[in-house]
């Protein structure tokens, strides 16, 4: 019997071709992070000692970036998997509203509110937190079946449902700032810290990042996901149940609205119906921008984490240097178009083969 | 990229719920004069979500019934003048007797508004105006300048006439911002004592907005004042200090009156708010028209003033009856 | 092994009387196919022969109107593709259906991974030591030239990832791999080492191959018998030294049926 691997007529080239390709992720990788301490060392460099590069502003920056980073986790899944939402925003928004209504609602009367008196807080806020999560997850699920059953492309249905739910909640709320959301939610949770030391958004941003990756890198649901958004046929092939998998993604990552949702009416007492707007393309930028493909099957949540990051520096390092806020729009632009570019050269080494 | 989003998100919105925004009332069969029944006015809003709008359109109405006028409004989906136009075209094409609207562009709507005047449908801007006063009949302004030079009145006033102080907007080149801005900077130069440091845009999201405030409190650790622009800045300004912990060191001056803002007035951690009064507005532009359809009295230009709530007026009903209208 | 021995425990695979009508037209007649342990047996036809349809019936994808399937003589009944796998029929479509940014050992156990011990499995946890190092055995023991465990697969030649799929066939095949134009898409070389790990899953493995294809060169090369099918019914089943390459062209297009005929 020959010997498959003694053929010198194609190992060489094949060779070469997976070093390019291998070369290409890990440059992509190096490049991302290297960018962001570049950003970091400049920024450090051009504002005053002690105003960006303190202990202080790093807590501030990651409490800015712990919202997309929640949502930029879902979202990795999704971009992997092959799918995409677009109705995060909205999503986040309508839930905020449950959270802060409910809250409202059960905490006490309007009278003893206005007196900031909350005689039922932990039934209220238990009530909201629960109901903020499912009401998450359930418009999750609709856009899942929706993306699973009809084959409306997901950039379209999501595009649609983040619309209608964003059109719902502002018939319900009349497009305005919900009221009444009990103060001691906002000062123990919204401006609270663990151990007085992290704030508790950047607590819960940092084990949604954990369990994402722990899901992604080691269980068979990670891989699974990886498989869909390489080969969905294949996977199929393989007997994973891929519909279900993927309601299963975009179910989490309506729940994963949901947390955003608590976190916002903790931070600022109220649901507010004009933020969020831009979250689903942030998100999805981030998420590119750390190098998962936007064509499936590849990315990890270490370059989500670093993409996530990259607005809420820029952010920071542009209002200490008093630069005005559309530079970031310009830097995350270009940062994203270089990003995927690399993506597209990956793409392109390995379907040379 | 935001605005992308917005946008796709208003037009699935607009085409979701079929003309989005939009009211009206018919109540012309009421006592109202004899000449003005059965007479249609139509308001053209630049925003549906808004309470400041929104209790602009209440005065409006209570306003139109009182006449006994028909009486609709409407809001485009996005805030451009594309869409203004467009809306303001097929408003005009149903031939209503007059129309009430908040230029968008000062200088892009004096066409579209020219033309429609030349078809016989007077219209009386309220809020923005446009550059060219021949585009409309009159104009019914709060005078955003004032505002913002009674802003840093109160903000002097508040710090004793000596410290840093910082300007949070929503984005340059919307009229209102702009005429706040402008009356800030004008105020400022009157109270020498007062130095700005910071003039900042950034939309309307409330994590964005407080990342922003909790960077320019980085940039500057000792500064004294913010003048928020709007409903949102005010709120986040007040949770990026609070959480700084400088809630006492930093004063707020809030814009506008919704009931949150009133909410974080109550506790001390908003010190003023400059009150518009939308409502007045309304109800003028209505009974301006109204003179001008049924004998054609020109109406006059108007500026509606503003007044500052701090917690210590805020229980007067003469301050507190011009808080916004908000629904629970 | 290769003689057509008339005991029907001596047939991994018995396919009988099988029939498939799609509206007006009967993709399958009533088919019959024996395939013995061990042999490499080429199935052969014009296109609408029936072919594909069978292949399907046998890989769980289609389920015939009529007619059994036997598979070391106990009847299976296929509802859906995951029947067919539990019963040891694997294959290896056209397409390969692998995933190409996942490694080779990913793909090897796309779907039946292997779980950690413990707790940690029982949440999921995959033991991507024990798949790497199962994958690499199985890969050496098939002579693959596929070395790079962690490269993805999209990134290696055809001839490669040929060898991962068919790979992924033997090893999780226990009753027969069948082949759907393993080569139509290769040149010389890699076809060579494509029809060679043919051969040593037959050798190595002990498992019979069905092999469609319509590369007369590569059935004379690897297969040990040959069926041919013409407009849905078996015209033709013979070891492959009894046949000559006339004689199947023959039997496919129908100017001539040879002996062996139903």
């Amino acid at each position: 019997m020959t010997d498959l691997a003694s053929r010198p007529a194609q190992a060489p080239e094949a060779g070469a071709r997976r070093r390019r390709a291998i070369g290409a992720q890990r440059l992509s990788d190096a490049t991302i992070l290297l960018l962001l301490i570049g950003m970091i060392a400049a920024f450090s460099v051009l504002t005053p000692a002690g105003t960006f590069l303190s202990l202080s502003n790093f807590e501030s920056v990651l409490l800015t970036a712990s919202q997309l980073l929640i949502l930029s986790c879902g979202t990795t899944f999704l971009l992997i998997a092959g799918g995409l939402d677009l109705s995060i925003g909205a999503v986040t928004v309508f839930s905020a509203v449950v959270v802060a209504k409910v809250m409202g609602a059960l905490a006490g009367t309007a009278a003893q509110a206005a007196d900031f008196q909350y005689p039922n807080l932990a039934v209220a806020v238990a009530a909201a937190v629960g109901g903020g999560l499912a009401v998450g997850l359930g418009w999750g699920v609709l856009n899942g079946v929706l993306a699973v059953r009809t084959r409306i492309p997901p950039f379209i249905a999501t595009l649609a449902t983040g619309g209608i739910v964003l059109g719902l909640a502002s018939v319900w709320t009349d497009g305005q700032n919900v009221q009444n959301v009990p103060l001691p939610f906002q000062t123990g949770f919204g401006l609270g810290k663990l151990f007085g030391v992290v704030p508790w958004p950047i607590v819960i941003a940092a084990v949604v990042t954990a369990v994402s990756w722990v899901l992604l890198a080691k269980t068979r649901f990670g891989l699974h996901t990886y498989a869909m958004g390489a080969n969905l046929e294949a996977a199929r092939r393989a007997g994973i149940d891929v519909g279900r998998h993927m309601v299963l993604l975009y179910a989490g990552m309506g729940a994963l609205c949901g947390l955003v949702a608590i976190i916002d009416v903790g931070r600022f007492g109220t649901a507010s119906i004009t933020s969020h707007s831009g979250d689903g393309l942030a998100a999805i930028a981030a998420v590119v921008i750390g190098g998962t493909s936007l064509f499936g099957g590849r990315g990890r949540i270490s370059g989500t984490i670093v993409g996530a990051l990259i607005p809420a520096v820029l952010q920071s390092g542009f209002v200490i240097m008093d630069v005005q806020p559309f530079w970031q729009n310009v830097a995350v632009g270009v940062v994203l178009l270089v990003a995927v570019y690399v993506d597209q050269v990956k793409i392109r080494a390995q379907t040379r083969a | 990229m935001k605005r992308i989003i917005h946008t796709l998100a208003a037009c699935v919105l607009a085409a979701g719920l079929a003309g989005c925004g939009s009211g009206s009332t018919q109540d012309a069969a009421s006592s109202g004069s004899g000449t003005l029944r059965g007479k249609k006015i139509a308001m053209l809003l630049n925003d549906q979500f808004d309470p400041y709008y929104l209790t602009l359109v209440e005065g409006a109405q209570a306003e139109a019934k009182k006449l006994g006028i028909e009486f609709s409004w409407q809001a485009p989906a996005t805030l451009d003048v594309a869409s203004q136009t467009q809306l303001l075209q097929s408003i005009a094409a149903r031939k209503p007797d007059g129309i009430i609207m908040s230029a968008l562009d000062a200088k892009a709507m004096i066409a579209p508004m020219k033309q429609v005047m030349a078809q016989g449908i007077p219209i009386v801007t309220v809020d923005a105006d446009v550059a060219d006063p021949s585009a409309r009949l009159a104009t019914i302004a709060s005078d955003g300048e004032a505002g913002g030079r009674l802003a840093a009145t109160t903000m002097s006033e508040l710090l004793d006439g000596k410290g840093k102080v910082a300007f949070i907007g929503y984005t340059p080149g919307v009229a209102s911002t702009d005429a706040r801005l402008a009356g800030w900077k004008a105020g400022l130069k009157e109270a020498p004592g007062l130095t700005p440091v910071a003039e900042r845009y950034d939309g309307a999201d409330l994590t964005t907005i407080a990342g922003t405030v909790t960077a320019v409190l980085k940039r500057t650790p000792d500064l004294n004042g913010i003048f928020a622009n709007w409903g949102n800045p005010t709120l986040a300004a007040a949770q990026a200090v609070q959480a700084a912990g400088k809630s006492e060191q930093v004063k707020i001056v809030g814009f506008d009156a919704s009931p949150d803002q009133v909410s974080l007035l109550k506790r001390g951690l908003v010190s003023a708010l400059i009150i518009q009064k939308p409502g007045e507005m309304g109800a003028t532009a209505v009974a301006d028209l109204a003179a001008y359809i049924k004998d054609g009295t020109k109406p006059k230009d108007t500026t509606v003033d503003a007044v500052v709530a701090t917690q210590s007026n805020m229980d007067d009903p003469e301050v507190a009856k011009y808080f916004y209208k908000g629904k629970q | 092994m290769t003689t057509g021995a008339s005991d029907p425990g001596a047939y991994a695979v018995r396919v009988r009387g099988v029939r498939k009508r799609y509206g007006h037209v009967e993709a399958l007649r009533g088919v019959d196919l024996d395939i013995a342990p061990g042999e490499v047996h080429a199935l052969l036809g014009d296109n609408g022969a029936g072919k594909s349809t069978l292949v399907k019936v046998l890989a769980g994808a289609v389920t015939p109107d009529e007619g059994s399937i036997e598979i070391g003589g106990r009847r299976h009944r296929f509802t859906s593709p995951r029947d067919a796998q539990r019963a040891g029929i694997e294959t290896v479509y056209q397409d390969l259906a692998l995933a190409p940014t996942l490694p080779p050992d990913a793909n090897l156990f796309l779907g039946r991974e292997p779980a950690r011990p413990g707790l940690l499995g029982r949440l999921g946890f995959v033991d991507r030591k024990a798949m790497r190092e199962a994958a690499g055995t199985h890969l050496r023991s098939l002579n693959s030239k596929v070395q790079d465990l962690g490269a993805e697969v999209g990134s290696m030649s055809g001839g490669q990832k040929q060898a991962v799929a068919v790979a992924r066939a033997a090893m999780w095949g226990s009753a027969l791999i069948m082949m759907d134009e393993p080569t139509a898409a290769l040149g010389v070389a890699q076809t060579e080492s494509v029809l060679d790990l043919i051969r040593r899953i037959r050798d190595e493995k002990g498992l019979p191959v069905l092999l469609i294809s319509h590369n007369l060169p590569d059935v004379f090369s690897v297969a040990d018998r040959v069926t041919v099918l013409r407009l849905g019914r078996r015209v033709l089943t013979a070891p492959i030294g009894e046949v000559t390459a006339t004689g199947l062209i023959e039997a496919m297009t129908g100017a001539d049926t040879l002996r062996g005929a139903s």
